[in-house]
């Protein structure tokens, strides 16, 4: 399976970014965007998603992308993931952060869910008996942990990731509508073990449900247009996004 | 003079002041003459031993079969008699544009006296013209107060941009261009010394008011309107209420600059406070924007 980035945040191949361009501290313990930018090639011409996106994330805190369907919240996600690389502007990653939270996309499709934990508690270097012990009280999937994944639906997949996930210590969590997988029950069970039992961890979220980000988020990054503007007042920030 | 036609009530519309308060003294002692007294009342009786006199453009309105006299002053002396009462500005200004609007819609009326102060140089003319309306003989009046304008820059360009072409349009029944300054409107967040406001924050009202009654009939309004280079994919509207929205334009500017939207409204309304109001549609996250600048022109 490919990890979708490296520990330490700079994506595999890819040289170190130029001291002295962003004025970045390499080894500033915080997630920092700078002046990110997105394009996408299309049958029109190029099309600017992300224009200039800055913002900061240190450790313990937690900001919410805000911003309606198409805004880019996704698309941010996934370069901060390193699943898609930036047009311009840099990245950051001083703190130890996850993939996208119940992305299910990089499993071995022929493998169990035994053996793709046992693959990922190698990578990411977390006791395997922890690792089982927990996914499989977490997940409920039961007897499917010993089935190839090629066979679990959407959402047997996505609660397998999310188990994985939340079984290794990453300092940052990038979430991106987690709390959407699984029935009301398992939702909340998630939203327990994400923001209750890892009240310590920084996070990243793209999220539609204003009442997490108001409980949960200490300040919101609010995408319109392609550019974005964080606010420390979260509810002035949902009020915008209520009205986008 | 013949008494057959002397009222029994009237009507007076006027600025408060001391052009006003000179015209029914002037009433006073025309008909004190011919022996009778004047009363000023708020409803009329039977019988009332004097003739009566509603007061306010309201009751002119509302009773429309009597006389009606205007006292109309020339609106910078009215307004700086009324600031040196009460230092509102805006509450004058909505007083003197109903008074003004309502009686532009009462121009058709019968029968109805405009006493203006370019005239009442002619006291003796003046007289005369009054104690006909009246039904009784004239007699010595008083010179009408006179006093230096001295007004702040707020209040002349309000007189001179708003209340001299309504009053012009009473005068000459033909209708003019006028201006609102923009300090008449209510402003979101105004901060004072800050020319443009932030817009950033969720959709909502960002100018509202007058409050200014409006003549009747076809108007265009033409808003001025100066984004800042950020304004992005920013989404406003305009609309024109009295008594119901008359009016509403969307407007989605294609980058920073001065622009100018307009839209047509009829007035049927006379005198009806009107309420122009600039609306964010959608929140917002950069941008600032200011109203520069708000014309009637007569259709």
């Amino acid at each position: 399976m490919n990890a979708p980035f490296s520990w330490g945040g700079k994506p595999r191949g890819f040289p170190d970014p130029v001291p002295g361009n962003f004025g970045q501290d390499l080894s500033d313990r915080a997630i920092v965007v700078q002046d990110l930018v997105k394009e996408y090639p299309t049958e029109s011409g190029k099309r600017r998603v992300l224009d200039g996106i800055n913002f900061r994330c240190g450790p313990g805190e937690r900001i919410a992308f805000l911003g309606g369907n198409g805004a880019g919240k996704s698309t941010l996600i996934k370069l901060m993931a390193g699943l898609v690389l930036p047009t311009s502007g840099l990245i950051h990653r001083g703190l130890y952060m996850s993939w996208p939270l119940a992305l299910g996309g990089g499993f071995e499709g022929q493998m169990t869910g035994y053996d793709n934990m046992r693959f990922m508690s190698r990578i990411y270097n977390t006791p395997f008996e922890k690792m089982l012990d927990f996914v499989s009280d977490f997940s409920e999937l039961g007897a499917y942990i010993y089935e190839p994944v090629r066979v679990y639906s959407d959402g047997m997949r996505a609660r397998l990731a999310l188990g994985i996930s939340l079984s290794v210590d990453f300092e940052c969590m990038l979430i991106d509508e987690v709390l959407a997988v699984g029935d009301q029950r398992f939702q909340e069970k998630c939203r327990v073990e994400v923001f209750e039992k890892r009240a310590h961890c920084a996070m990243i979220m793209a999220i539609h449900n204003v009442h997490v980000v108001k409980a949960y988020c200490n300040r919101a990054l609010v995408l319109k247009g392609g550019r974005g503007r964080v606010f420390d007042d979260v509810n002035l920030a949902c009020d915008i996004y209520a009205t986008l | 003079m013949d008494d057959v036609h002397q009222p029994t009530a009237i009507c007076v519309v006027g600025f408060s002041g001391p052009f006003f308060d000179w015209g029914v003294g002037v009433l006073g002692l025309l008909l004190a003459d011919a022996g009778h007294a004047l009363e000023q009342v708020s409803e009329l009786t039977d019988d009332h031993p004097a003739v009566q006199m509603l007061v306010g453009i309201d009751a002119a309105r509302n009773h429309p079969d009597l006389p009606l006299i205007a006292f109309v002053d020339a609106p910078d002396a009215a307004l700086q008699s009324m600031l040196a009462y009460n230092g509102d500005l805006a509450a004058h200004a909505r007083a003197m544009t109903a008074v003004v609007a309502g009686l532009i819609g009462m121009a058709n009326r019968v029968p109805l006296l405009l006493v203006r102060p370019d005239i009442v140089g002619n006291i003796s003319k003046i007289a005369g013209v009054m104690a006909q309306f009246l039904g009784v003989r004239p007699t010595d009046i008083p010179l009408a107060p006179h006093a230096t304008v001295k007004l702040d820059s707020i209040s002349t360009q309000l007189a001179d941009r708003l209340l001299a072409p309504m009053v012009q349009n009473l005068v000459s029944g033909q209708r003019e261009i006028f201006e609102v300054p923009i300090s008449c409107f209510y402003a979101d967040n105004h901060q004072p010394g800050v020319p443009m406001l932030d817009l950033v924050g969720p959709a909502r009202l960002l100018y509202w008011g007058p409050y200014f009654g409006f003549p009747p009939g076809r108007w265009r309004i033409e808003l001025d309107l100066l984004f800042s280079a950020d304004i992005g994919d920013t989404h406003f509207a305009a609309e024109f209420y009295c008594e119901a929205i008359l009016a509403r334009v969307k407007m989605r500017p294609s980058g920073g600059g001065l622009f100018r939207a307009s839209f047509d409204v009829q007035m049927n309304q006379h005198g009806a406070l009107a309420e122009l109001r600039i609306w964010l549609e959608r929140g917002a996250i950069q941008g600032a924007m200011a109203l520069k600048r708000t014309v009637f022109a007569p259709i």
